[in-house]
């Protein structure tokens, strides 16, 4: 089971790799080409995530989103969410930190 | 972001309470149906609270049976929660429509009167017009014939030079010009004379005699005297006598103004003079002409003819060409175009019957410039002078002609105008009555 495991996650290096030479050869948006969640902070009063899949929790010092990376956690003070649809979460409040895990 | 705020407030929308052990699938699941949620907080550890489209509302009650989650409505916000509301107040509503028919309704009727422009006009006078025509405030404004309100106005108060009426709102604004009515200020008028003359014929209707038949008057001179006199039935001529000097007009009894009137022909004699050339000479072009082109460059000039040419006597004209933008960078070059014309002089000479009717031709025609086409001529004088030296001929024609020298002069009337007693004034060559000062 590790194998299999260990072997999906080299599978998955290898294709980013040759998807990565592609955004670089091709000069191509990565967030599009890679799936990347695209993350606008303006100040520390609001984040605009585009690119997301789903909420996971929401409470009013952290907000954690799922992207295609992993789990995207904002926290801070006051969050409140401004705006949810399909493309775009808006967090607005004080924002302390924005943070990638898994 | 005024703009969505301000859209959803016109679509109405309605804030939720959410409780449930995962509000988040709640909001994921939401979010892929297209329910458009905004504004989300956590009010507290279980309590989620978003905003959500009016119209999403039935919609939610499926998902959140599958979010396993429950929803209560806190508050409906919007504009059609107002008029769903509003309505539900049938007096409210009443009242408003009620109001605005009477708005429309008040608004047909004239309230105010407006009148503007006048200076010594009455005000009252104009709304009596008014009144008379049945317009004063209360009045409706449809029955109103704004013009035949200003021709009416025009014709009932005579010191009304122009009207103009309109309505403005439930306001009636007349706006009054006054005429200037003549005679009305406080002066007084003098006969003067117009011209010079001999007084041939003086008939005086009104005022102080101060000329007769026979006097020498100049221009300006006063003929006959306007003054003023006490109104027949007033006081008398005690008041003045005791106020003396120091009074002032207005102090004294009501005061009548006796204006000066009058015939006065006189002789006056007009002159004028024409001339006429018995010789003369005539410098005339002979249409043989050159051209020279003059250069100068600061000091220094030339001439370039244009072909050869000499002439005895001749005409000179001289015209700048124009240099465009040599002239305007201010370089010092001129170029000008000189022209030659040869002229040849000739004498021309006239009979001397022919110079005095051209001489005599002018100087009627300068005569009749200055007397009156009115004025009855009663001797004509022509003298013809002749001057051999400048070969000239002069003809002055002297005019005698009888004509009316009355002009009317209107000046302020001071205290010595004032003449009491009721001698003479009619008359000819009556010296009037005595005046007191």
């Amino acid at each position: 089971m590790g194998d299999r495991a260990h072997g999906s996650f080299s599978d998955r290096i290898s294709d980013r790799r040759i998807r990565e030479k592609l955004v670089d050869v091709l000069e191509m948006p990565q967030e599009l080409v890679l799936d990347f969640p695209r993350i606008v902070l303006v100040g520390n009063a609001r984040a605009l995530i585009e690119n997301h899949k789903g909420l996971i929790e929401y409470t009013s010092d952290k907000v954690r989103v799922s992207v295609s990376l992993g789990e995207l956690v904002v926290s801070g003070a006051n969050l409140v969410i401004a705006r949810i649809s399909s493309d775009e979460i808006a967090v607005e409040g004080s924002i302390s930190s924005v943070s990638f895990t898994g | 972001m005024v703009i969505s705020r301000l859209w959803s407030y016109l679509r109405g929308y309605v804030i939720i309470k959410i409780r449930g052990r995962s509000p988040e699938k709640f909001i994921n699941l939401a979010t892929s149906r297209g329910v458009r949620l905004w504004d989300i907080y956590r009010a507290g550890d279980r309590f989620l609270v978003a905003k959500v489209d009016a119209g999403r509302m039935k919609q939610l009650a499926s998902l959140l049976k599958t979010a396993s989650c429950r929803a209560s409505i806190e508050e409906r916000v919007g504009l059609p929660f107002i008029v769903a509301r509003a309505l539900k107040r049938r007096a409210l509503v009443a009242g408003a429509v009620l109001f605005c028919i009477a708005l429309y309704f008040l608004s047909s009727f004239i309230w105010f009167i407006d009148i503007d422009g006048t200076k010594k006009i009455d005000k009252g006078r104009v709304l009596q017009v008014l009144r008379s025509m049945d317009i004063r405030p209360g009045v409706r404004k449809r029955g109103i014939d704004l013009l035949a309100v200003e021709r009416r106005i025009l014709s009932e108060v005579r010191e009304v030079a122009w009207v103009g009426a309109s309505l403005e709102g439930t306001r009636l604004h007349v706006e009054i010009a006054e005429k200037t009515l003549v005679g009305e200020k406080q002066g007084l008028t003098d006969v003067v004379a117009a011209k010079d003359g001999l007084i041939a014929e003086a008939i005086f209707l009104t005022g102080l005699p101060l000329v007769k038949e026979g006097d020498t008057v100049q221009k300006g001179q006063v003929l006959i005297r306007g003054y003023l006199r006490p109104l027949p039935g007033a006081s008398g001529p005690e008041t003045p006598q005791a106020g003396g000097q120091g009074k002032t007009l207005h102090q004294s009894p009501p005061l009548e103004t006796v204006n000066a009137k009058g015939l006065i022909s006189a002789r006056v004699w007009y002159e004028a003079t024409g001339e006429a050339f018995l010789r003369k000479e005539v410098v005339e072009r002979t249409g043989r002409a050159g051209r020279v082109l003059g250069i100068s460059i600061g000091n220094w000039k030339i001439r370039v003819p244009l072909g050869a040419f000499k002439f005895k006597e001749y005409e000179r004209d001289e015209e700048p060409v124009s240099l465009g933008v040599v002239e305007r960078l201010g370089l010092p070059i001129k170029i000008s175009r000189v022209g030659y014309h040869e002229v040849k002089r000739t004498t021309i000479s006239l009979s001397r019957d022919k110079a005095v009717a051209i001489a005599r031709r002018n100087a009627e025609k300068a005569i009749w410039n200055q007397v009156p086409p009115v004025a009855k001529v009663v001797w004509k004088k022509e003298d013809v002078i002749e001057d051999k030296k400048d070969g000239r001929i002069r003809v002055r024609i002297t005019v005698e002609a009888i004509e009316d020298i009355c002009k009317s002069v209107t000046r302020a009337a001071g205290q010595d105008d004032i003449i009491h007693g009721d001698t003479g004034v009619k008359g000819e060559n009556d010296e009037g009555g005595k005046e007191q000062t």
